[in-house]
């Protein structure tokens, strides 16, 4: 159902834009794509990317929420836990305002380095967590490291222009606006990491009853926990590097699938993948409809409908949650 | 076929919480192990089952040391239930029961009539279907002990069963039902070591108990040898009054 749902999603969020095409032209396109017209090259060039972008990215960030949550065994965590998000931000904050693009690091690019800062701010919180080796740690390592990321941010834009401070201010928003075929290309990592995932779920099963309850079936729960830091630092510092940051999505859609399917990570991983997927794929399509030909950053969109909602699950569905 | 500890002492944070244990866990048989809070019992399963490292002495399960078998191949031979199992994730309480299978492998499919059985055995079939996370403190702790109980259960004899004090939660009819249970396990070949608090029901179904005080083994024998009034008060504090039953087969303690 979700897949049905996902496609006919994506074929009706093609048509829709500031750009008025016909749901004929839409379908022409795989009749006749011979035939470069205007609205071939908007389709092609530019929605086209932008929709696959954003169930690539969607279905990546729910699916690294789910398996994060499994790993800290915490319903609540989220994959900005291990600070990748916050590491991105501070180092495309730095990118932008120090304006490092024509200094050696320039090659990086604004995307580059929001990923490197990702990743090493993830490798940080790995080590510092791991030095007592809890679960527990790890978080602590992860709060810390995220309010210092954060506080260089403020320490940052108090050091920028105005119009470097509205750039850094909009990269955090999140946006599939520069969504092309390269990006499209770049993102294909999101996919493997996904199903790499995917193969730990029997083992995020039972790493949820415990640490020492997982290792007395057969698991070795500290590399199993590097491993899932790592894939998730991946898939969220690879969508933070090319989209910027979309709040929600990885926290909201694996208690959804929990809800209505089952806590079973054989389920919870790939169908958090699809209900993600089609959550910011509708997010971004609205987000560009409702104040065309202007565009409300996604990001926006999913905290403003994400957080009401979990404040609504958090309320009514508080025993099934386990809370 | 033993799990054998020989000489085993654990200092953790300059404290000692084991003092030299040397104790060996047979096939077929039932140990319980009883003593005062903070005696090392938790400490002792920690180490017998391989989560604690001894400071020195060494723990081999059928002549294999700890340190030579891989997490996967010893969870083959050993399974074991912690004192405090919490679980925040809405999972079906048969689905947990699976979960006891992860060593093995296998479908959910085909371990179906396993669980299903060992279900019934513990009075959890009504719940299969529930939420792990809306149920009681003793319909969670039988879920738990039914999961152990699935990891081993086509392993015996062979196998070795842990559990840090499995009855707490448990109302009466249960208890009965799982100490029975244990029982017909034993028969089968299974060493099952357990960590009690209620001493006449740890007496009335253990092969043997080991009484330990401030992480030394106080004594160990049937529980006639171990249950003397003197040994009760020097490791509790309580002095007992020792009722014999009328079929003469047992004592009980009033304290």
């Amino acid at each position: 159902m979700m897949i049905v749902g996902l496609c006919g999603a994506s074929v009706t969020a093609m048509f829709l834009g500031s750009a008025s095409i016909s749901m004929a032209q839409v379908l022409s396109l795989f009749n006749q794509p011979s035939n470069p017209d205007f609205a071939q090259t908007i389709l092609l060039q530019i929605r086209l990317p932008r929709v696959l972008l954003s169930v690539i990215v969607g279905a990546g960030i729910a699916a690294a929420g789910a398996a994060i949550q499994g790993i800290f065994r915490n319903p609540l965590a989220d994959p900005a836990l291990i600070g990748v998000s916050s590491g991105a931000a501070l180092f495309a904050a730095g990118f932008m305002v120090l304006n490092l693009q024509n200094s050696t690091w320039g090659f990086l690019g604004l995307a580059g380095s929001a990923f490197v800062g990702g990743f090493v701010t993830t490798l940080l919180v790995l080590k510092v967590g791991q030095r007592s080796g809890t679960m527990a740690s790890l978080l602590l390592a992860g709060v810390a490291v995220n309010a210092i990321a954060a506080a260089g941010v403020g320490l940052l834009s108090y050091l920028s222009s105005d119009l470097q401070l509205r750039s850094v201010a909009f990269w955090a928003l999140g946006s599939f606006n520069g969504a092309d075929w390269a990006s499209v290309r770049l993102a294909l990592l999101i996919p493997i990491v996904v199903l790499l995932l995917f193969f730990d779920s029997q083992k995020l099963n039972a790493v949820t009853l415990g640490d020492i309850e997982a290792t007395h079936l057969g698991i070795n729960v500290p590399r199993l926990r590097t491993r899932i830091v790592l894939y998730t630092a991946v898939i969220t510092g690879t969508s933070v590097a090319l989209v910027g940051i979309i709040a929600f999505i990885g926290l909201v859609v694996p208690h959804l699938i929990r809800l209505t399917m089952s806590s079973n990570h054989r389920t919870v991983i790939p169908a958090s993948a699809l209900l993600g997927a089609l959550l910011v794929l509708l997010a971004d399509t609205l987000g560009r409809v409702i104040i065309a030909p202007a565009e409300l950053p996604v990001g926006i969109l999913t905290a403003l409908l994400g957080g009401p909602f979990f404040i609504y699950l958090l309320v009514s569905q508080k025993h099934r949650l386990g809370l | 076929m033993t799990l054998c500890a020989e000489h085993c002492s654990l200092i953790y944070t300059g404290k000692t919480l084991l003092r030299d244990i040397s104790l060996q866990l047979q096939s077929g048989e039932l140990l319980a192990v009883v003593g005062p809070n903070g005696a090392g019992k938790s400490s002792l399963v920690g180490l017998l089952a391989g989560t604690t490292t001894p400071t020195t002495g060494s723990v081999r399960l059928d002549e294999d040391f700890y340190g030579d078998m891989t997490l996967a191949s010893r969870a083959k031979r050993l399974a074991v239930l912690p004192q405090n199992t919490s679980l925040e994730f809405p999972f079906k309480v048969d689905e947990i029961i699976q979960m006891g299978r992860m060593p093995h492998g296998g479908s959910a499919r085909l371990n179906a009539p396993m669980r299903a059985e060992i279900a019934t055995q513990l009075g959890l079939e009504v719940l299969l279907e529930r939420v792990y996370t809306s149920l009681s403190g003793g319909e969670k702790q039988r879920t738990q002990i039914a999961r152990v109980l699935c990891q081993l259960w086509d392993c015996l004899p062979g196998g070795y069963l842990l559990f840090d004090e499995p009855t707490a939660a448990l109302d009466i009819a249960h208890q009965v039902l799982f100490m029975n249970l244990l029982g017909q396990l034993t028969k089968k070949g299974a060493g099952v070591l357990l960590v009690m608090h209620d001493i006449n029901l740890a007496a009335r179904y253990a092969d043997r108990l080991l009484l330990l005080k401030e992480g030394e083994v106080v004594a160990t024998g049937s529980p006639e040898e171990v249950l003397t009034t003197d040994r009760i008060k020097a490791a509790f504090g309580v002095t007992p009054e020792i009722v014999q039953l009328q079929d003469g087969s047992r004592q009980w303690l009033l304290y």
